[in-house]
């Protein structure tokens, strides 16, 4: 009798994990198919890609003490719209990588590397009329290459 | 749950066939693994199926925002521009190329580790240069695949930009590439 109620027992553990197995297997799925298409939300994703990129190559065309402006109009609204509102989370620059990060959503951000060995030491976006304009400073000594 | 005591006392099983009963349950729960082997494989349509929808959504979302920008050219061309006004200004790095990023202003590990292929060679055509040992600058490798005729249709090529020129009175070749791609990352 006991033996067959704790046969019961496991068949319905088993079935009950197996079950469980298939539940959380939907769940990782649906998260990562949900964080998947979240990430191309106002299109975002695609507008990272072309910022981080066209910032790259006004990067790569810099000479020390430059000032650069561009226009990132776009990119503020469909930060803002979802809801990523600080400038510094929105553009971020590595000067040991030499990389240009833009993040337009929660989430994700997308990153794009230049070659020219120039330091990026300070960039507000000025939330302006009619556009949002990105100012980067560049400072005025190149970095030295560590390895040559 | 079946064989409980009520049932048991109910239908007045004696203690002997019950006992057997178990046993044959026993025995039929242990060769029967025809009936567990169905429950388990029961997961490969399941996992199929998730599989099948996820890349369904990945290449609906794929089609309608297309392939992305693609800049390759774009970091090709700048590459090989900036290496040669810096090679026109400074001359004298034809003969000693040790100090070539530093005066350059290009930073070695980001062609090192961002998929950008350079090479610079003197008195040889560019195709000569891509497959030469004799060069004065490389950083990178894979330079010949910048003129396979094949290469150009298929978009996992690099993409490449070069140059002749001459300073001095010396042909300078200038082989640059990149295959650089958007890096998506997790914060």
């Amino acid at each position: 009798m006991m033996i067959i109620q704790k046969q019961g027992k496991k068949e319905f553990i088993k079935m009950h994990k197996k079950g469980e197995v298939n539940e959380l297997v939907s769940i990782i799925a649906y998260f990562v198919m949900y964080s998947h298409i979240s990430s191309y939300k106002n299109g975002a994703a695609v507008w990272e890609d072309f910022y981080a990129k066209e910032i790259s190559k006004i990067l790569n065309s810099a000479k020390p003490g430059d000032q650069l402006s561009l226009d990132v109009d776009m990119a503020g609204n469909i930060a803002r719209e979802n809801k990523v509102f600080n400038d510094k989370e929105m553009f971020n620059f590595d000067n040991e990588k030499n990389e240009v990060c833009v993040k337009l959503n929660t989430g994700k951000k997308s990153c794009y590397s230049y070659f020219n060995n120039v330091e990026v030491i300070g960039w507000r976006v000025d939330p302006g009329m009619p556009a949002d304009i990105l100012r980067i400073n560049i400072g005025k000594e190149a970095v030295n290459n560590a390895v040559q | 749950m079946l064989f409980n005591r009520e049932v048991y006392k109910n239908r007045n099983f004696s203690k002997k066939k019950f006992e057997n009963s178990l046993v044959k349950l026993e025995l039929f729960k242990l060769f029967n693994k025809k009936g567990e082997f169905s429950k388990q494989i029961m997961i490969i349509p399941f996992l199929f199926l998730i599989i099948v929808i996820a890349l369904g959504i990945a290449l609906g979302v794929g089609l309608y925002y297309g392939p992305g920008y693609d800049f390759r050219n774009v970091d090709a061309s700048a590459l090989s521009n900036r290496v040669e006004k810096c090679l026109n200004e400074n001359s004298n790095l034809l003969l000693d190329a040790n100090k070539f990023y530093e005066t350059c202003k290009i930073k070695k590990e980001v062609l090192e580790n961002s998929k950008f292929i350079l090479k610079v060679c003197k008195g040889l055509s560019l195709e000569d240069c891509a497959s030469s040992e004799n060069y004065i600058i490389s950083s990178g490798s894979g330079f010949e695949n910048c003129f396979l005729t094949g290469a150009k249709e298929n978009k996992g090529y690099l993409k490449c930009s070069g140059r002749d020129i001459l300073i001095d009175g010396v042909k300078i070749s200038i082989v640059a590439g990149s295959n650089q791609q958007i890096k998506r990352i997790n914060t």
